[in-house]
């Protein structure tokens, strides 16, 4: 359903720098549902497993140790995303339109910040 | 034997009564008959120099807060260090603190459940939600909903979902706080709800988002200095060796090995996931956190906002475990803190605090009373902000003067907002003292996961959303939320006294968000209105916005 005159100003590159963009955050964000899920799982089909010792007879259960991992792992992929959005806008050049894109688009700009023209 | 009982009505107790926000844990927890503490002095003391420094802060900010976007967002002047540290400040209540460490106490394990459903949201709006609402929106969440939506519908939606949400959570927060400081500083009721409100609106009436923000900031390092030394002292005495607390834990408590495994609350693996899913997703919609997006200058600062809040909240929850089984290996069973009944004096989330006093004498215990009752005041001060900011900025500037306020009209009226939430908070923690909080904490996040958070990811994700969508969806969202709570075990038996609910789960985002994500396709799909066509032609150029900035 997209407006072909809309879509027009879209280069192939910085469509596909979007959807390359895209498909990072979301591949992040199905990692973080997975992880979590698998605490709720513990609830269920994993739960023999989170009663269990991660060292012979030590205190610490599996159970304890996913929820420590969990912490763990959150900032470890919240590092790493930062460091590849950091690495693609260093070596990849900023995502830019082609120059007439940013002139159509200051044009259809009411004022800064706002676009809300198909409003009026 | 007696105790085993306690323990089990505690958990049962908890059980129905905690709601799942970081608030609904402290506010739930605080159920029943509130035992009210002998004066504390030492915290009363400490709490005044806090209230001191914050006030000198907010008169400091009061000079830097003269137009909407200062008293908004600060300017957007903030770091993305001083952001993280202040969402951090936002998000960690007192709830968190006294109502996680209170559930490890009495039940273990179970309790991680919520302190990871607090901390769950945190990767998913960096990845999701940082950069794109960030380059959209001008001071809330509204704003970036309405970029390509019809203007006054959408932001009529948006501020209906931003207003009930803060003002549930407000509600939830002050209740919560009268009975809290009742419970730690032997304060009357009435007297603790107005002293949380007159604060809140001396930062915010007269610093605005940048009084909020150093507010926000100072909490949290208290917090996190204050949970530090106690996670610490605690290791100490166990020669920082994390097997022997665990054991010495599993020999104290009644339920033994088993509080280190799943099952001391909850055996319904659904009934977890849907606290999981509603915490998660709740986060993700509440107006006051996502507006905290808006005070940094550009879009790598509010990513670095979300790493930091991350980092410092998940080393919170990770130290406030350690601090949990403290609890257990300190206070249970030490007959200083036990009542002649055998329970907790105080009840469970007394239990950090007596555990300050355990680890560090009444100066440590003062401190984190003290620390306890400045977190309310924080998150308070940003929940007015943002209802401030939903009914001055989203309401009255943008649909009222269709975007062309008056400026100085536009800040008097956020002031008067200020005002008037302030003395509604009062009246409301008031009227409402004597109700179950565990249902009022229960409705923002469930409200915020199941209306805000699928019409923000759908706006900035979905090319195929349309106004009508929008708006479909927000109703059956709110609509389903509020029903579903209703026929839920929370009102429909613990209120209504029916025998059994006709819906099994205290937390219905686990269904009410699918549906409103349902309704949003369907409406959306149907839509051949040349509105509906506007909105998804203007996909594409919001998203060189959302892209660039």
């Amino acid at each position: 359903m997209t407006n072909p005159a809309s879509a027009e100003p879209f280069g192939s590159e910085w469509r596909t720098r979007i959807q390359r963009r895209v498909k990072i955050r979301f591949t992040f964000s199905i990692l973080v549902f997975a992880l979590y899920a698998g605490f709720a799982g513990g609830y269920g089909f994993l739960k023999s497993l989170f009663q269990q010792s991660v060292f012979g007879d030590s205190g610490l259960s599996f159970g304890l140790a996913y929820f420590f991992s969990l912490v763990i792992l959150f900032i470890s992929l919240e590092f790493v995303y930062l460091k590849l959005v950091a690495k693609a806008n260093d070596t990849k050049g900023s995502l830019k339109p082609a120059r007439h894109i940013t002139r159509n688009r200051k044009s259809t700009d009411k004022k800064p910040g706002n676009l809300h023209h198909a409003d009026s | 034997m007696q105790i085993l009982k306690i323990f089990q009505r505690s958990a049962l107790t908890a059980a129905l009564c905690l709601a799942f926000s970081a608030t609904a844990l402290a506010t739930g927890a605080l159920e029943g008959e509130i035992e009210r503490q002998p004066l504390n002095i030492s915290a009363i003391t400490l709490f005044v120099a806090f209230v001191m420094a914050t006030l000198g802060i907010s008169y400091w900010a009061s000079k830097h807060t003269t137009n909407s976007s200062e008293f908004y967002t600060a300017g957007g002047n903030i770091t993305g260090l001083q952001n993280g540290a202040a969402i951090a400040g936002d998000f960690m209540s007192a709830a968190s603190f006294l109502g996680v460490s209170g559930l490890i106490y009495m039940a273990g394990f179970d309790g991680l459940v919520f302190g990871l459903g607090a901390f769950a949201g945190w990767p998913i709006l960096l990845f999701l939600l940082s950069e794109r609402v960030r380059n959209l929106g001008k001071f809330t969440f509204t704003d970036v909903v309405a970029t390509r939506l019809e203007k006054t519908r959408t932001r009529i939606i948006a501020v209906c979902g931003s207003v009930t949400v803060v003002v549930l959570y407000l509600i939830a927060q002050m209740v919560g706080a009268g009975k809290l400081i009742e419970l730690l500083f032997g304060l009357p009721y009435e007297v603790a709800v107005v002293i949380v409100s007159v604060l809140v609106i001396s930062y915010v009436a007269f610093g605005g988002m940048l009084a909020t923000t150093w507010v926000q900031i100072v909490k949290a390092v208290l917090l996190l200095s204050g949970i530090t030394v106690m996670a610490l002292l605690v290791l100490n005495r166990v020669d920082f060796n994390l097997n022997t607390l665990l054991d010495l834990a599993t020999a104290r408590h009644p339920k033994g090995e088993t509080i280190l495994a799943p099952g001391g609350l909850f055996s319904d693996p659904v009934q977890v996931a849907t606290i999981l899913v509603s915490m998660m997703f709740g986060t993700l919609g509440l107006p006051h956190i996502l507006m905290r997006l808006f005070t940094v200058p550009n879009v790598q600062e509010s990513r670095k906002s979300a790493f930091y809040a991350t980092v410092f909240i998940g080393y919170f929850y990770i130290l406030l475990v350690i601090v949990g089984f403290g609890t257990v290996v300190y206070v249970l069973n030490n007959p200083e803190y036990l009542s002649p009944e055998g329970g907790l004096i105080g009840g469970g989330n007394m239990a950090a605090i007596h555990l300050a006093e355990a680890l560090g004498g009444s100066m440590l215990m003062g401190f984190m009373s003290a620390v306890a009752f400045a977190t309310i005041l924080a998150v308070v001060a940003g929940l007015t902000v943002a209802g401030a900011a939903a009914i001055a900025h989203d309401l009255y500037a943008e649909v009222i003067c269709d975007g062309r306020p008056d400026p100085e009209r536009e800040i008097k009226l956020t002031r008067i907002v200020t005002l008037v939430l302030g003395l509604l908070a009062v009246g409301l923690g008031i009227v409402f003292q004597d109700q179950n909080i565990a249902i009022i904490a229960t409705l923002p996040m469930v409200v915020a996961a199941s209306v805000n958070f699928p019409v923000l990811i759908l706006s900035i994700y979905w090319q195929g959303m349309t106004t009508r969508g929008a708006t479909a969806g927000a109703l059956v969202g709110f609509v389903s939320s509020i029903v579903l709570i209703v026929v839920g075990p929370k009102v429909w038996t613990a209120v209504l006294g029916f025998e059994q609910a006709l819906f099994p789960y205290d937390y219905p985002a686990l269904f009410t968000m699918p549906s409103a994500f349902a309704a949003i396709w369907l409406f959306s799909v149907t839509d051949r209105s040349a509105r509906g066509s506007s909105d998804r032609a203007e996909f594409d150029a919001m998203l060189i916005k959302a892209e660039m900035g």
